[in-house]
């Protein structure tokens, strides 16, 4: 089920809500768990299965970790959400470059003819989060598998993060089992869930829609203006799209008492690409950060370091070498920072946060073409075509007006203030209905969320 | 009670009342719109030439046009089954585009499990046609395995229930799988911009036989950004793209605009948003069994036709696979032209998933060939 369907909104959403607020509160997370699951397991029996399993191994080798010796055990502790990982996702990516034949492929038919998993990237980290914790003994084991179901499975988290480790979320799920009181944050809930869902729609779902146009066009007819603008649609698409589903789920998480953290703080206004990645999509990026980065060493080997927790980033988007090739640019770009930083930083902040924009932006095409076709995409627009052969001055204006919007609204002025001490128009509950209904309306013309394959 | 409690109150009102006044009000256009099946339009009436316009309607209603016909009128001596991959499928393929003879029932996105309804309901109103069934299967690679056996939910319900089988024996799975698709049915027509637009500006239903030529093909530039449902509103008949000829096909291009290239591998493979898993390997092949006892019992001969995608060699799609899996536990008796293989040919394709008169032809030789029709090419 995807945050975008009208099975969601209008059918799972509103029974869930009612159910949880209906029962005990020793029942709520029973709701939750089972209600999550259902949210899952709709997509198919076999990813339900392997996910229960990894839940359960997960939640039953954390006493393993605290008795046996500590990397023995973490490796018995992880191997089962990496094994689902691995087999789920990069299998097809290891046999390409290993360029394994007809026979081993059919060896494996069932990993390939399984469907990607939803979100398997980001609950694989959660739970091995989780294993590590333990294991560093920042957190005792939990004894109570309910509670471990629900922090694995709380549906607004489980699809597209944001990812969470258990202790930012024990205590508010213990909370829900002991609390007879309830005191949800219904208005910012419903005000994120109808703003994330009118923007997924209206905004990246039609610069979606805007880069499709260019890419009907073979390559060599596209100008040089052609390519700059549907750079920045795909730029604008990739951003709001995974922002809807964050701002989405921090709604969804409200409705149910559950605080799940901001995982975008404005990215595009970054002044270098190291800020932009204490920015964007952040819990992946701090997760990076303690389990790996550190780790390996952090400062001590610097670039090796960087390079390879980027080229990280890179394969967990996605089982390919343009992935790969996306993260070790933005390696490069934290490094390139690193040396320059002192020029860097006396620069203007509109020219810095330009050029840091500019540079994100120039590898989001990484995303959607292959290696080969994004080196050809590039060598035709350094050839600088002139003209305007797909994209008119609507385009332009559109992208204009997206530019407006990302650089000069402030969010904690607009998206995450206090809906009862404004008199802005985009808190009256009119204006966020409204927003609502046309989203339900327009859901027809909604894509998958882009984040929702990895 | 705190202020901050009064103000949560209040406001949650306000947006509860606006969206459930929204919601209703849309819920009430739905039911507002009219129903083309009864009375049923005949398509035997529209001379040589004449197009049946359909802009401006809801797929829904686009569907009920051919479905009241199908349901009271037609029993032409082929019918043509599936969904718009079909859509160019016209009589001209057969050199005879009477709809005495064969009509295209296709409806925008049928799957399998939907033809096999909509066959039960016309075999229950003895309409079936007379001689052979023409039973169109997505491609696998056309929509990455979608269509083959997931729900469009755009037949009306009532010809989804009558043809529900699960009473026979105790299914958890087909129920749960029913009581979806009738609240998906319900849900997806009702939440549609396009209904409520319909709805709302939707115009006269008399006017709507034109004969072909009759309308000028520009649509105003400023409405271009709007969806097709929308832009179909304003644009009185703008063009007949989308027509529906008398054997129930569509016109082959918009008249006065010039044919957009088929794109090659136009729909990706991804693994995320694929629509076949391996256990529908056993489900495609238990639809194909059943659609062809209807015509067995019926006296009527069934050919199943696999239409190719335009596409580089992706044969070894994992959805292929499954496909090509359900096609080994098929009965020998039952008729496929799996025609995935011509995918490299443009000139088959009259835009990247939709094939064009071309391979109908082709389509018609091969089952003259088969002893299913005799074909008489004019001299």
């Amino acid at each position: 089920m995807n945050f975008n369907s009208l099975e969601f909104l209008v059918l799972f959403l509103p029974a869930t809500l009612l159910a949880f607020y209906a029962v005990v509160p020793r029942l709520r997370l029973w709701v939750l768990s089972v209600g999550s699951l259902l949210f899952y397991g709709i997509s198919g029996l076999e990813i339900l299965g392997a996910f229960m399993i990894a839940i359960v191994w997960s939640y039953s080798t954390a006493f393993l970790v605290r008795k046996c010796p500590r990397w023995l055990a973490l490796l018995v502790a992880i191997s089962c959400p990496a094994f689902f990982l691995i087999m789920f996702k990069y299998l097809g990516f290891i046999l390409d470059t290993l360029q394994a034949g007809p026979e081993s492929r059919e060896r494996f038919w069932f990993f390939f003819s399984i469907l990607l998993p939803a979100g398997i990237s980001f609950y694989t980290f959660e739970l091995i989060s989780y294993s590590i914790d333990v294991s560093d003994k920042k957190i005792k084991p939990e004894r109570n598998l309910l509670r471990f179901t629900s922090f694995a499975t709380f549906f607004p988290h489980l699809i597209a993060g944001p990812i969470m480790r258990y202790e930012d979320l024990r205590d508010q799920l213990q909370a829900l089992q002991v609390s007879t009181i309830l005191r949800p944050k219904l208005v910012s809930g419903l005000k994120l869930l109808s703003i994330g869902l009118f923007f997924k729609i209206f905004v990246a779902d039609v610069s979606a829609t805007l880069v499709l146009r260019g890419k009907s066009v073979p390559l060599d007819q596209l100008s040089a203006a052609d390519q700059l603008i549907q750079i920045l649609l795909w730029s604008f698409q990739i951003y709001y799209d995974f922002w809807a589903y964050s701002v989405m789920a921090v709604g969804l998480g409200r409705l149910f008492c559950i605080e799940l953290p901001v995982n975008f703080r404005e990215p595009y206004l970054s002044k270098n690409p190291r800020e932009f990645w204490r920015r964007w999509h952040i819990t992946l990026s701090y997760w990076l950060r303690d389990y790996v980065y550190i780790r390996m060493g952090g400062r001590e080997s610097y670039v090796r370091n960087i390079l390879f927790v980027f080229a990280l980033v890179g394969l967990w988007h996605g089982a390919g070498w343009n992935f790969v090739a996306w993260g070790i640019y933005h390696g490069f770009l934290v490094i390139s920072y690193q040396k320059l930083q002192y020029a860097w930083d006396r620069l203007p902040t509109s020219v810095s946060v330009g050029i840091t924009f500019a540079l994100v932006s120039l590898a989001w095409p990484l995303f959607f073409l292959g290696l080969d076709n994004y080196t050809s995409y590039l060598s035709h627009l350094v050839s600088f075509k002139s003209g305007f052969a797909v994209y008119g001055p609507k385009a332009w204006l559109y992208v204009l007006a997206l530019g407006c919007l990302t650089f000069y609204g402030r969010e904690e002025t607009w998206l995450y203030n206090e809906p009862e001490e404004s008199k802005s128009i985009i808190d009256f509950p009119i204006l966020l209905a409204t927003m609502m209904f046309a989203g339900l309306l327009s859901i027809s013309l909604s894509k998958t969320f882009v984040y929702f394959r990895f | 009670m705190k202020a901050s409690e009064r103000y949560q109150r209040h406001w949650l009102s306000f947006y509860a009342f606006t969206l459930g006044l929204l919601i209703i009000a849309s819920n009430g256009l739905y039911f507002r719109l009219p129903d083309y099946r009864s009375p049923p339009f005949d398509f035997r009436t529209m001379r040589v030439g004449d197009l049946f316009n359909v802009y401006g309607l809801t797929r829904r209603q686009e569907g009920s046009v051919k479905l009241g016909f199908a349901e009271t009128l037609a029993a032409p001596e082929i019918g043509a089954f599936g969904n718009h991959i079909i859509q160019y499928f016209g009589g001209d393929a057969f050199y005879n585009d009477d709809p005495n003879y064969f009509f295209n029932y296709w409806y925008e996105n049928l799957s399998l499990p939907e033809i096999y309804s909509y066959l039960r309901h016309l075999e229950q109103r003895r309409r079936l046609p007379r001689k052979l069934l023409i039973v169109q299967i997505t491609a696998p690679n056309a929509d990455n395995g979608n269509f083959i056996l997931n729900w469009g939910n755009e037949l009306p319900l009532d010809v989804v229930l009558h043809s529900y089988d699960g009473r026979a024996s105790f299914d958890v799975f087909r129920i749960a799988d029913y009581i979806k698709q009738v609240v998906d049915n319900y849900l997806h027509e009702t939440f549609n911009y396009n209904t409520v637009a319909s709805a709302l500006f939707q115009g006269g239903y008399r006017n709507r036989v034109l004969p072909r030529g009759s309308c000028q093909p520009d649509v105003p530039l400023w409405m271009s950004p709007f969806p097709y449902g929308i832009r179909s509103l304003f644009d009185s008949c703008g063009a007949l793209w989308a027509a529906y000829k008398r054997d129930g096909s569509i016109t082959e291009s918009n008249p006065g605009q010039t044919r957009e290239a088929p794109v090659k591998d136009e729909d990706p493979l991804g693994s995320s948003d694929r629509g076949l898993k391996p256990g529908d390997a056993f489900e495609i092949a238990r639809y194909l069994s059943v659609i062809n006892d209807i015509g067995q019992r019926n006296g009527v001969k069934v050919v199943f036709i696999v239409p190719p995608v335009y596409e580089s060699d992706r044969r070894d799609s994992i959805v292929n696979q499954i496909f090509n899996r359900s096609l080994k536990l098929v009965p020998s008796n039952i008729t496929i032209l799996d025609h995935r293989d011509l995918g490299s040919d443009p000139s088959l394709f009259q835009s990247t998933r939709h094939p064009s008169l071309k391979y109908y032809r082709m389509v018609a030789t091969e089952l003259a060939r088969l002893g299913f029709i005799k074909l008489q090419p004019p001299s």
